[in-house]
């Protein structure tokens, strides 16, 4: 680990130079909110934003992704047989993702990268990525972060940790993917580290200050899938639900898609798209039976699956990483926090 | 490790009725690489995605065995859009298979036991695969008896009837009728079957007359 400050003047500049070697991805304004896109040339992420609508998932995981193709044209001797399309995984970069969706791309590696299955699609996006967050100064009123092992300035999953401090970034360097970025940019003024590791702790313990949102999960590994999948106030936290879906789409760490088949002339393609347990066409089989055929079915499917299911499978905490984004755009405010701490305070009735 | 999603090309190289009322077919497929079948190994229980470009691709339990070399076997109920289609197609067309996937019997705990495999309509299919595994001569003595109860809606809807009910002499068969009384019924079954019978849903019995064969292997 090490420090590097950057002076904002050069910033641009820098960017800008790491294009040789990097494909840059960051936050890009939209009318009157932030998305995390592909960032064209002269374009500097937008680092003044305070959260972006969709989650940086989509960078390695997007949402309509081709995987296979096969030709259907039967005088061609591999006819019907699919093979894999070419992606492209030269080196990239995210430029000021936040903390919470770095770490949300590690939650995410447990599902995609398995000792029995190694999902080449994901893994090969996520292996050429360099992730280089942006600390959070002010923490908006969704964020509950620091309840859910992450925070404003946590570390975990990023390569390059940025400070915003006015004038100039402060750096932390955490990988040698990390320290290759940081190269490329030429940004190589190197701060003291115990000046600078003070300085992030005083950041951290500032931003964290505005955190005003927390949820309790300490109960919930103690308490049974039974109990919990029982209990009585499934239906009415599902009953203002209408099934958009909205939660899921903007959430770091959902991870559900569907495959589909497509055919352009001859020419078949199989894509994978992003899929919601939300929708009753999730779980519907060819038979029209649907073992999840209600709301409230599939309301406590998505939470079960947060709060209980993750954690209970990897032991890695719960499957949420408290950037707020669901609370925010759930057009009927179903609240992950309020759900998670009925389940954390749920007593069973003797 | 190799791509999860790429299915292994195949051909079809056979397709049989499988019911009276034609809605269900038995495929029987041929790896076009003699490679991909070895890396396409599976034990009884298992399923397959049959992947038909262009198409999609669906789950299904694999009905071959593997101590049958040389190909693999599907019973494919018509139902949807992808069933619609391989229901439609023929012999000598190109297809893809990805797996194995899920869990499968657990054969080592079942081991210098009886076995009783219940199993009712189609999803018989995975049941097939243990029957003949077990029945294999290298397997066969690693078990004690084996009995089969098996229920359909009708007796032309039983599955793979011939091969498995009707050349075994060795089997001793009666079809009855769950609502009637019971005749000729191995040890086993017949401690079994009162249990089997209370549980039963009363619901479709009453609309469908169900039919069950039980035999010992």
């Amino acid at each position: 680990m090490k420090f590097i400050t950057i002076d904002k003047k050069d910033w641009a500049n820098g960017i800008e130079k790491s294009r040789g070697i990097y494909q840059l991805f960051g936050p890009v304004k939209d009318k009157n909110e932030f998305f995390i896109k592909h960032l064209e040339k002269d374009t500097l992420p937008a680092m003044e934003y305070d959260n972006s609508v969709m989650s940086a998932k989509s960078i390695i995981f997007p949402q309509t992704e081709k995987m296979l193709t096969a030709t259907l044209d039967e005088s061609q001797e591999d006819h019907h047989i699919m093979k894999k399309i070419e992606t492209d995984d030269t080196p990239r970069a995210v430029i000021g993702i936040r903390p919470y969706d770095a770490k949300a791309m590690k939650l995410l590696k447990l599902n995609f990268d398995t000792d029995d299955y190694r999902d080449p699609y994901w893994c090969d996006a996520y292996e050429a990525t360099t992730f280089v967050g942006l600390g959070i100064n002010k923490p908006g009123p969704f964020d509950f972060s620091t309840s859910t092992g992450t925070g404003p300035f946590c570390d975990d999953g990023l390569d390059v940790l940025l400070a915003d401090l006015d004038d100039k970034y402060l750096a932390k360097v955490l990988t040698d993917k990390g320290a290759a970025f940081v190269g490329a940019c030429g940004f190589d003024t190197v701060a003291d580290e115990k000046e600078s590791l003070a300085l992030f702790d005083i950041l951290r313990k500032e931003a964290e200050k505005n955190i005003a949102s927390h949820i309790e999960t300490d109960k919930l590994k103690e308490k049974t899938v039974l109990e919990l999948h029982e209990a009585p106030f499934w239906d009415d936290l599902a009953f203002s639900c209408i099934n958009c879906g909205t939660c899921t789409y903007v959430c770091p760490t959902c991870w559900c898609f569907d495959i589909q088949d497509e055919v352009k002339q001859k020419e078949s393609v199989r894509l994978r798209i992003w899929d919601t347990c939300m929708s009753p066409l999730f779980t519907r089989h060819a038979t029209g039976h649907n073992p999840r055929a209600s709301k409230t079915q599939r309301v406590r499917q998505r939470f079960m699956h947060k709060l209980k299911y993750f954690l209970d499978k990897y032991d890695q905490g719960i499957m949420c990483v408290g950037c707020g984004r669901c609370v925010k755009s759930c057009p009927v405010n179903i609240d992950i926090r309020e759900v998670c701490n009925i389940m954390n305070s749920y007593e069973k009735q003797a | 490790m190799e791509n999860p999603y790429l299915p292994y090309p195949v051909r079809i190289d056979d397709i049989e009725i499988a019911t009276e009322d034609k809605s269900l077919k038995t495929f029987k497929f041929v790896f076009l690489n003699k490679e991909d079948e070895e890396k396409f190994s599976y034990q009884a229980g298992q399923f397959a995605e049959l992947s038909i470009p262009g198409v999609g691709e669906i789950p299904i339990g694999i009905a071959s065995s593997p101590v049958e070399k040389g190909f693999v076997k599907f019973t494919v109920f018509r139902t949807g859009v992808v069933t619609s289609h391989l229901h439609n197609m023929k012999v000598g067309d190109i297809m893809g298979i990805r797996g194995p996937l899920g869990n499968w019997y657990p054969w080592d705990k079942l081991e210098n036991k009886n076995v009783v495999i219940i199993g009712g309509g189609f999803a018989f299919t995975t049941l097939r695969s243990s029957i003949i595994y077990m029945l294999d001569p290298a397997n066969r003595n690693k078990f004690k008896n084996i009995d089969v109860v098996y229920g359909a809606r009708s007796p032309g809807m039983l599955l793979y009837r011939e091969e498995l009910f009707g050349k075994n002499e060795r089997i001793s068969i009666c079809i009855l009728r769950l609502m009637g009384p019971m005749i000729q019924i191995g040890n086993t079954i017949q401690a079994l079957f009162p249990l089997l019978l209370n549980r039963m849903p009363q619901r479709p019995m009453k609309t469908h007359m169900p039919l069950s064969v039980a035999l010992r292997l």
